[in-house]
Formats: structure tokens, C-alpha cells, sequence
């Protein structure tokens, strides 16, 4: 069975997260998203795992994987269009910020953690706060403790939880990360970095940039979508092929066999925030080849640049991008397909903002009709699309499908652009074609 | 001497001042400035006796202040000369004395749990007081007793004989009634249970070495921070020296903090009377902070004038660029400063999350140099440094706010007014011992017989009551015994874990001896600096109190106030300093879309 897998994301206990993001929410959204398991994320905050605790219930015959309390999926139910509706199972996870001095410099890194029970979870928590640790005021807990200790911790207190480097290119706060992290994985978790199987390659790089790197050919390159509010569920996911249970998921992402590791859906790198490098203050957008000859400058301000995902593959990368285009890539490696998300099409098809209310219309409309997001993204037939969304619809998924978009790159905190349609190719055309008509009335 | 001195790998690396120092020959007093190279000064003379052959390792002794030192030291030592450094006592002062008494292993240290139940039990037993006192009268009266015990053991090893003659003052001057019988019937209990306290300790190691009956001789002492000595501690090392031991002496009068505790900053001055042909060395330049924090705290001790001549010498040398002017912020309540530090620190990390650089807290680009544990909130009370480590906690920055269990007499509220003995009540009494009753307390309930205080004694003579014998013998069983490893009194220092990183939350008095980059001199109100002190000395104390307090940071000083601020901050000069306005009042971020 194909299940789609989101790992990692926030409760409203985080901060700058969306005040009603509780497991509703999540059980609600992950239906529409199409996502089978979803993280609960944040388990280390008291509060939230007392909601866990609360208003899930272990699925009997699924150890380590959970169910909403069925009491509460009624109400919910009934707000789900039919054909999304879906089993959801949560999976317990949390992120932890790392923020501490090693070999000279301020380290910053994430951490995704996987836990097996909630039992697990409770002594894990307990040892952080005995250390000192303060799992109160955040969601995602900063703590100054080397990524490499904090491991050795998880591993004293269950081995089969796991450890998965989060968005490992993001400059302020990653593994590699150009301003925080390191350049190899191995100076970062020293005698422990063979417990690490998988690293989660963020939305700024996919994995075709992750295989420029030898070093990263023994890790499964997980996505998920790091979610601030429910509507961002399964933005990037995994797509396993497992018997549902804890064990069975994380044998996945170790072992990471063809049949069973499926591969991963994936924004366009472009898309994210952090794809090239530049200088947001001053809209200074760079290519890395533009950056150097800058001398890191940007060219407004001459300040130093944010030095982004591309740039710091390339700089670690020892395969050539022609390389793998041709064909070089890990035994590791998975297909993947790089989608943009179904709301943002929406919204270039209407020609309006993706928080307008036109878009929430015809996005939600299209749910009803054809099922969830993810499905109708990867799945669903041309003909189809065109039937409940019109024939610009229909293009436009045809060409996110093709990967036949312009994107203004994200550098800098700024998400990149994308541009399905040329301006004129989306006005109406006056002479008829009315088939168009009904999506605009 | 010192021309054959280039020859000592021991001396590599020092500057022609503390290659002086450490040359010294004789006993010495070295006026060390903060950041001065102290305790590098401290290990090259060590090194260099071992090297020339002026004293073997044995013979070769250092005192530090805290316990944190004395690792610190030893550590530094192990990396100069290997194994050999595990031959040279390094410890505190109540370490040394547990090694210089004839029988260390007889020694028999009562516990500050029984120590504190004894006092209890001796107060409650006042007959004088009739029905009996009220819990919180026997609170304060035991903090008071215990502080004037210490105080007293601590002055001289002649103070405890005053307890038996009534006329004797006491080193408290009002509830005399009381202290007095309470403080020698302790004593009494002491000395029938063949028990010492921690300052017994120092008092009969002095005794030992004047009777000569040390069992170790010690051919050159070292002490550090002598500034913060007293009285006892000095007669302990004048006895050292008449015994044959060179003092070599380090410290800063400048820093002295610690009088209310009994440290004598006399000593420092006396040192070349107690101490014949002692000479007098300078460590003046300042490898430490940058030349505007140094002028800014050479600035603030120009008021005060209250040094001898003989240790003033040349003046503060700053050795490093100019760098940034102290920050100097008023805020609108404690919990406001708080945030306001928060800020600040994660400002200094170059953001600890997305949301910082969203809201600018932090430039784009910037990596930030500086870690949690580059940085220290430094407060004048316990309680302002609990409140403030709580909203630093709020904020998610990790904090260390070190609470050992310390004895009750090494806190610092006699320093205190009341509201802060109330503040005291809720965060550093000791486990509530009444409620579980330890085997020694309810033996002492059961003990008919009080025993007398006999000053004079060196032993209780236990011959004329054979059964009372068996009595305390039992009781003594009850006694557990703290004989090494935790000798001493502990510090806020004492409690530090490398491994993880935390922004130190301190008191002025815990952040001794320590640097950080980057230092927040938090709640420095008129209220607190110099707070209820009314006489030129107490004031005086308090500016050294904030003078260390300045002097623990390398790079960047931040001082914040609620209310008016201190004195002591006018005393800097306006060209080192520079006022933050507090910031105007941020748009909420964006709300969130669905989208
Ligand atoms: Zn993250
Ligand atoms: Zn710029």
C-alpha cells in the first residue's frame, strides 16, 4: 500500500504558528492533503503532549502509529469532502534547535526526532528538562547542546527512535547551512554519525542537487513539509510502501529499499526560500556564479549576501551537475516529482491572490469533485481537470507536471515566483470559448 | 635573578611584569588588575620553582577561592607538567586545613544539614523564651546565628574563647541575649560529639601549625584572591610562614566583595607587615576587555580613594582595540528589561530562529559570533537573578541559574534588606528539614543532658559522665560524615557543565573570577547599588561589588535599570558610554493567511 508520509511539522505551541493548529486541524488537512501519516510534531512541549495524550488513541494492530478518538472524528468527518476522506495516522515527532560553539563557531542546526511510543517520549523529555533543558516556552525547544550529545541522549534513552537532520541546506539553521552548519555530516555528529540514516533535504534543494554529493549517498533523502498552519500539510512528503506500524516506517527510511522507499514529492527547489543567494533588504536576487564575481557582495548595499541552497551544494558537491543530469546518481537514490502546491495554481488560473476567496472557492470545489489535493496533482486525468476547473486548469497542472514553469528563484528568506502562464495567455479571449467562461463567472 | 630567567620554558610567553612576579623570591604580594594574566601568572611561578628547582612538587601548595579554581588551576597545571601536578595541593582553604592536621582521617566534620538542625535544636531549646518560638522567629533567628557563628570562628582563632567570658562582644550587636547562650551551647554540642564545622576546621589547622604539629610542610604557599582572606585564613598563613613557607600572595584590593562573609580587605594592605621583606609586584595591563570597557571601570574606582598608597602603582594598561561603548538602558519593569535582554542575545547569536530574522532582530547575513555561553546576566540579588533567569526562560533562551545547596551560611543576606529575606525564604532555604526529621535531629530530642561549653578545652573531658558518653556515642552515629570531596564552600561557580551551552544567570558576588564576552549588568538601580548601604564603607563595597561586575566582560557590557539608576553609573564617563532608547513598538507580525 502506497502510503504518503509528512514527518515534520509544528503545533501551535511552536512559535509563528497559526493559533488554531491543533490535531483537528491536522486530521482535517492531512484528509484534504492527501497525507496517510502525519507527524505530530512538537512532542516535546508538556502541553501538547497532553493534547496527544488527550485525543489520540493507539491504533490496535499499528504499534507507534495513532488515531484521532473517534468521538472527535464525527464532527470532523462531516466537513471533509467524501472523496477525501481518509484514514489518518499520527506518528509521534518532534524539532529540536541546537544552537552552541563548536570549533570556533556558533553552530545552529535542526534536528527532526522520531519516537516509537509516547512512553519513550515521557523519558526522553524527562532526562532534557534533568539536564536543564526548557521545553516550555517553544514548541521547537532551543537548547545549547551539541547536536552530536543531544543524539547520544535519544540513543541511551530508546534505540529505535531516530535522529533526521532537518532541512539540511537552510542557511541560518541546518547541517550545512551557509551562516550555522558544518561541511561534513561527520563533523557535526562525530562517533555517532553512523546511527544517521536519512536527512531531510528541505524545500530549497531536492534530490538530484542532495546526489552532486558523495558524501550523502548512504542517507535516504526524506521531504516533508515543516508546516506552520494545516493548510501547509504535505507541501513536500515521502511515499512508502509499508505495513503501518513505527517499526516497519522506520526500517523505511533506514534501509531505504526501492520497494518499500518509494520516493518523495518535492517543491521546485526555486520555489523555496533560499534557493539562490542575494540580499532580501534590497531585492538583490544572485546566481552563485554572480555572487562570486561579486565577492559575496550585494550589489546595492555591499553588505554581505545570503549565501543560499545552490550555492552550498555547489560548494560541497563532487559530482557536476551535468553528471547526474546524465544519469550518476546514488543506489539511494529515488524518483521524486516536483509539484507546486494545488492552491497556487488556483490562483495563477484565476489571475488573483492565493488567499483570496476565490481561490479557497474553486480549490475547495475541486476537492469535492475529485478528491485531494495530492491526488489531483499527481493523479488525476486531464479531462477530468478540465471538467471541474476548466481547460486553463488543466493546463496549468499539465505544465507544473512537465516542470514547464518560469520561477523567480527564492534567495534570501523570499519565496521564488512562479509564473505558469505568459500574461496573455490567460485573459479570456473574447470570441467565445465558453467552456473558460464558467470558471471566471 | 632574572637574568638567567630566559632559560625557563616556564616563563615563555609572559610579559616582563608577571615574569617579575613569578620570579619573586621571598614572599611576595602581586596587585593583580582584572584580566591581568593572574592565574597564568600564578601557574609559571609554580612551574618555574618546580623547573629550577626551588621547591619539589610536594612542598609546593596553591589556595584558591572556589573549587571551580582549583580544577581550573589544576587542570593548567596538569597540561604544564604532566602527573607531577597531582603532587601539588591544590584546593580550597578548607581543603588545605583538612591536610595539614595531623589526623585528617580522624577529623570528624559535622554535616550543614545536622549543622543546621543542631542550631535549631539548640534555639528551640532557649529556656529563657518560655513557650517556645514561632516558626518564623526561629527562621531568622537561625540565619542570624549562623551567619554570627561564622562570622565569629571566622575572625580569629581566638574568637570562640570570648564565649566564655558574658562581657565579650559578639559580632552582632543587637539580639546579644539570645546569640550569645544559643552560640555556646552549640559549641557545647560540638565539642561532646567531637564534631568540628567548616570553621573549626581552618581554626585548628592554624592551631596545628603553630603547635608544630602539621604533618606537612609546605616550602612555598600560594595564595589567590587575597583580597577576600580573613581573619582566621590570614593567621593561618602567617603561621605557614613562621613554620618556614614563603607566601606568594596574588589578588586586587579593588575587588574585595566579600566583607560581609568576614573577608578582611585590611589583610591585602597588611600583607607586607604580616609578612617580613615581602615585596610588592603590579600586573596593570588589561589583556581582558576591550580599552573602553577598562576605561569606563578605571573611571567608576577613581571615586573611590580608599586604597593605600603602596598598592596603587602604575595605572590600568588596556592591551586591546577600542571596541564597542557600555550600552546603557532604562526599562519600565524587570519583566520588560528581561525581554529587552532577550533581544539583545539573540541579536548577539545572529538570530535563534526564522522569526528573528522575519522581524529584522537579526541582520540576514549574519552568522553571529557569539554562543549561550559567550554570555552572562549578572545581578546584584539571588532574587533578581531567579526572576530574571525565569523571563530569559520564557523568552527560550537556555539559562543557568546555579543552585547548589549551600550552606546557609555562605549566603548573602546579611547584605540584605527584609523584602529580600523574604525573596531568600522562597528560593534558598535549604530542603525543609522538619518535615522529614533526619536520624540525628530526632536523637537530639531524646538527649537529656545538654553538655557545657568549656572554653579552655581542647577535649571535652567526657571521664565524669561514662553514660553520657554511650549517649553521644550513639548520637554521633547518627552523624554522617563528610570527611573530603565536598569540603568547602560551594560558589555558583562550582556548578558548571561545559557540554551545555546556557546564558549564566548570576549574583555580582557568583560571577567572581569569571569572564565572559559579553556581560548584562541587569537591575543596576539606586535601589540595589549601592541599596540600603548607609556607611562609606558598605558604599564602598558596593562599588567594588559593581566594579567586578563590569570588569567580567571582554567585549560588550550592557548595563539596564528600572527606575533610577545607580550612582555608580554616573561615575562613567559619557564618552564610553552610549544610552539605548528603547525600541519603538514593532507592527504585529502578519497574520497568518490560509494560504
Ligand atoms: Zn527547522
Ligand atoms: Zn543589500
Amino acid at each position: 500500500m502506497e502510503l504518503s508520509c509528512d514527518l515534520h511539522i509544528h503545533s501551535r505551541f511552536s512559535r509563528a504558528t497559526s493559533k488554531d493548529l491543533n490535531l483537528g486541524q491536522l486530521y482535517q488537512w492531512a484528509q484534504r492533503k492527501g497525507i496517510a501519516i502525519v507527524g505530530t510534531g512538537d512532542f516535546t512541549h508538556p502541553g501538547w503532549r497532553e493534547e496527544l495524550r488527550r485525543d489520540l488513541v493507539a491504533i490496535p494492530g499499528e504499534p507507534g502509529f495513532f488515531a484521532l478518538r473517534p468521538e472527535l472524528r464525527e464532527a470532523l468527518d462531516a466537513e471533509i469532502p467524501r472523496a477525501c476522506r481518509a484514514d489518518v495516522r499520527f506518528v509521534l515527532t518532534a524539532e529540536t534547535s541546537h544552537i552552541y560553539k563548536k570549533a570556533g563557531a556558533v553552530r545552529k542546526v535542526h534536528n527532526l526526532v522520531l519516537a516509537p511510543d509516547l512512553d519513550v517520549v515521557e523519558r526522553l523529555c524527562q532526562r532534557l528538562v534533568a539536564l536543564g533543558c526548557n521545553l516550555n516556552a517553544d514548541g521547537r525547544p532551543i537548547f545549547g547542546l551539541p547536536c552530536r550529545d543531544f543524539f547520544e541522549i535519544i540513543l541511551e534513552t530508546d534505540r529505535r527512535a531516530c535522529l533526521i537532520p532537518a532541512h539540511i541546506w537552510t542557511p541560518h539553521f541546518s547541517l550545512f547551512g551557509s551562516l550555522s552548519g558544518f561541511d561534513r555530516i561527520e563533523d557535526c555528529f562525530a562517533d555517532l554519525t553512523p546511527h544517521i540514516f536519512a536527512l531531510e533535504t528541505g524545500l530549497s534543494s531536492d534530490p538530484a542537487m542532495n546526489w552532486r554529493l558523495s558524501q550523502l549517498d548512504r542517507y535516504t533523502l526524506i521531504s516533508n513539509s515543516d508546516a506552520h498552519s494545516a493548510q501547509k500539510l504535505g507541501r513536500e512528503l515521502n511515499l512508502i510502501n509499508i505495513q503501518p506500524s513505527y517499526d516497519h516506517l522506520r526500517a523505511a527510511l533506514e534501509h531505504c529499499r526501492p520497494d518499500e522507499f518509494l520516493g518523495t514529492v518535492e517543491f521546485f527547489p526555486e520555489e523555496g526560500k533560499y534557493h539562490l543567494d542575494g540580499h532580501r533588504a534590497c531585492q538583490a536576487r544572485l546566481e552563485p556564479a554572480e555572487r562570486l564575481r561579486l565577492g559575496g557582495k550585494c550589489p546595492v548595499c555591499e553588505k554581505d549576501v545570503t549565501v543560499g541552497v545552490l550555492s552550498r551544494v555547489e560548494a560541497l558537491a563532487d559530482r557536476s551537475a551535468e553528471a547526474v543530469a546524465a544519469g550518476a546518481r546514488p543506489s539511494r537514490a529515488r524518483p521524486f516529482t516536483s509539484l507546486v502546491p494545488l492552491p497556487e495554481i488556483v490562483a495563477e488560473v484565476l489571475g488573483v491572490g492565493v488567499a483570496s476567496d476565490r481561490v479557497q472557492r474553486l480549490y475547495f470545489k475541486l476537492l469535492d469533485q475529485l478528491g485531494s489535493d495530492l491526488h489531483i496533482l499527481r493523479h488525476v486525468e486531464a479531462a477530468e481537470l478540465r471538467r471541474a476547473g476548466g481547460e486553463l486548469l488543466a493546463e496549468a497542472v499539465r505544465r507544473v507536471r512537465a516542470g514547464a514553469l518560469h520561477i523567480a528563484p527564492g534567495y534570501d528568506g523570499e519565496y521564488g515566483q512562479i509564473r505558469i502562464f505568459e500574461p496573455d495567455e490567460r485573459t479570456p479571449k473574447r470570441s467565445g470559448r465558453d467552456e473558460q467562461m464558467g470558471l471566471f463567472a | 635573578m632574572s637574568g638567567e630567567a630566559p632559560a625557563f620554558a616556564a616563563l615563555q610567553g609572559l610579559t616582563a611584569a608577571q615574569r617579575e612576579a613569578a620570579l619573586a623570591s621571598g614572599s611576595a604580594l602581586v596587585v593583580a588588575g582584572p584580566g591581568s594574566g593572574k592565574t597564568r601568572t600564578l601557574v609559571a611561578r609554580l612551574v618555574y620553582l618546580l623547573e629550577a628547582g626551588l621547591a619539589a612538587p610536594h612542598e609546593l601548595c596553591a589556595i584558591t577561592f572556589t573549587r571551580k579554581a582549583a580544577s581550573e588551576l589544576r587542570e593548567r597545571l596538569q597540561r604544564a607538567v604532566g602527573d607531577v601536578a597531582q603532587t601539588i595541593r591544590v584546593g580550597t582553604f578548607h581543603q588545605l586545613a583538612l591536610h595539614l592536621r595531623p589526623q585528617p582521617q580522624a577529623v570528624r566534620l559535622i554535616s550543614e544539614a545536622d549543622r543546621h538542625d543542631l542550631l535549631a535544636h539548640v534555639l528551640r531549646s532557649d529556656s529563657s523564651v518560655g513557650s517556645g518560638l514561632s516558626e518564623a522567629t526561629l527562621r531568622r533567628r537561625l540565619r542570624r546565628a549562623s551567619q554570627a557563628l561564622s562570622l565569629m570562628k571566622g575572625r580569629s582563632c581566638d574568637a570562640l574563647t570570648a564565649l566564655g567570658q558574658p562581657s565579650a562582644s559578639l559580632p552582632t550587636e543587637d539580639d546579644a541575649a539570645w546569640l550569645h547562650p544559643a552560640l555556646a551551647a552549640y559549641q557545647a554540642w560540638l565539642q561532646a560529639l567531637d564534631l568540628e564545622d567548616l570553621d573549626d576546621l581552618l581554626v585548628a589547622a592554624t592551631q596545628a601549625v603553630r603547635a608544630g604539629q602539621a604533618c606537612v610542610h609546605y616550602r612555598c604557599v600560594h595564595v589567590d584572591e587575597y583580597q577576600d582572606t580573613n581573619g582566621v585564613q590570614r593567621e593561618l598563613l602567617i603561621a605557614l610562614a613562621k613554620a618556614g613557607a614563603q607566601i606568594f600572595a596574588i589578588g586586587d584590593p579593588d575587588q574585595s566583595i566579600y566583607a560581609f562573609r568576614g573577608a578582611e580587605r585590611g589583610n591585602f594592605f597588611a600583607f607586607p607587615r604580616d609578612f617580613a621583606g615581602a615585596r610588592v609586584f603590579f600586573l596593570r595591563d588589561n589583556f581582558r576587555a576591550t580599552s573602553t570597557l577598562v576605561a569606563a571601570a578605571t573611571a567608576l574606582l577613581s571615586q573611590a580613594g580608599d586604597r593605600e598608597a603602596f598598592v596603587d602603582g602604575p595605572p590600568p594598561q588596556a592591551q586591546r582595540e577600542r571596541g564597542e561603548p557600555v550600552q546603557l538602558r532604562a526599562a519600565a519593569s524587570p519583566r520588560s528589561e528581561a525581554i529587552a535582554i532577550a533581544r539583545e542575545i539573540e541579536r548577539l547569536l545572529g538570530g535563534t530562529s526564522l522569526t528573528s530574522h522575519d522581524q529584522g532582530r537579526a541582520a540576514s547575513s549574519a552568522s553571529g559570533c557569539y554562543g549561550f555561553s559567550d554570555i552572562a546576566v549578572l545581578t546584584r540579588t539571588a532574587a533578581r537573578a531567579d526572576d530574571v533567569a525565569l523571563a530569559l526562560q520564557h523568552e527560550g533562551i537556555p539559562t543557568l541559574r546555579p543552585r547548589k545547596a549551600r550552606p546557609l551560611y555562605t549566603a548573602e543576606s546579611i547584605a540584605r534588606g527584609p523584602d529580600e529575606r523574604a525573596a531568600d525564604d522562597r528560593s534558598e532555604r535549604p530542603p525543609e528539614r522538619a518535615a522529614t526529621q533526619s536520624p540525628f535531629s530526632a536523637a537530639l530530642q531524646h538527649h537529656a543532658q545538654r553538655p557545657a561549653w568549656r572554653a579552655d578545652a581542647g577535649l571535652v573531658d567526657l571521664d565524669a559522665a561514662q553514660s553520657a558518653e554511650r549517649s553521644y556515642a550513639a548520637l554521633r552515629h547518627a552523624l554522617t560524615c563528610d570527611a573530603e570531596g565536598e569540603i568547602g564552600i560551594a560558589h555558583e561557580s562550582d556548578e558548571w557543565d561545559a557540554r551545555f551551552e546556557r546564558v549564566a544567570v548570576l549574583t555580582l558576588h557568583g560571577a567572581k573570577g569569571l569572564e565572559f564576552p559579553v556581560v548584562f549588568l541587569c537591575g543596576s538601580e539606586a535601589d540595589l547599588l549601592p541599596g540600603r548601604a548607609a556607611s562609606k564603607d558598605e558604599v564602598a563595597e558596593e562599588r567594588r561589588l559593581f566594579y567586578v561586575g563590569m570588569t567580567r566582560a571582554k567585549d560588550r557590557l550592557w548595563i539596564s535599570h528600572v527606575g533610577p539608576p545607580s550612582p555608580f553609573v554616573a561615575a562613567l564617563p559619557s564618552r564610553c558610554v552610549q544610552t539605548v532608547a528603547p525600541p519603538a513598538r514593532r507592527a504585529k507580525p502578519p497574520q497568518l493567511k490560509l494560504f
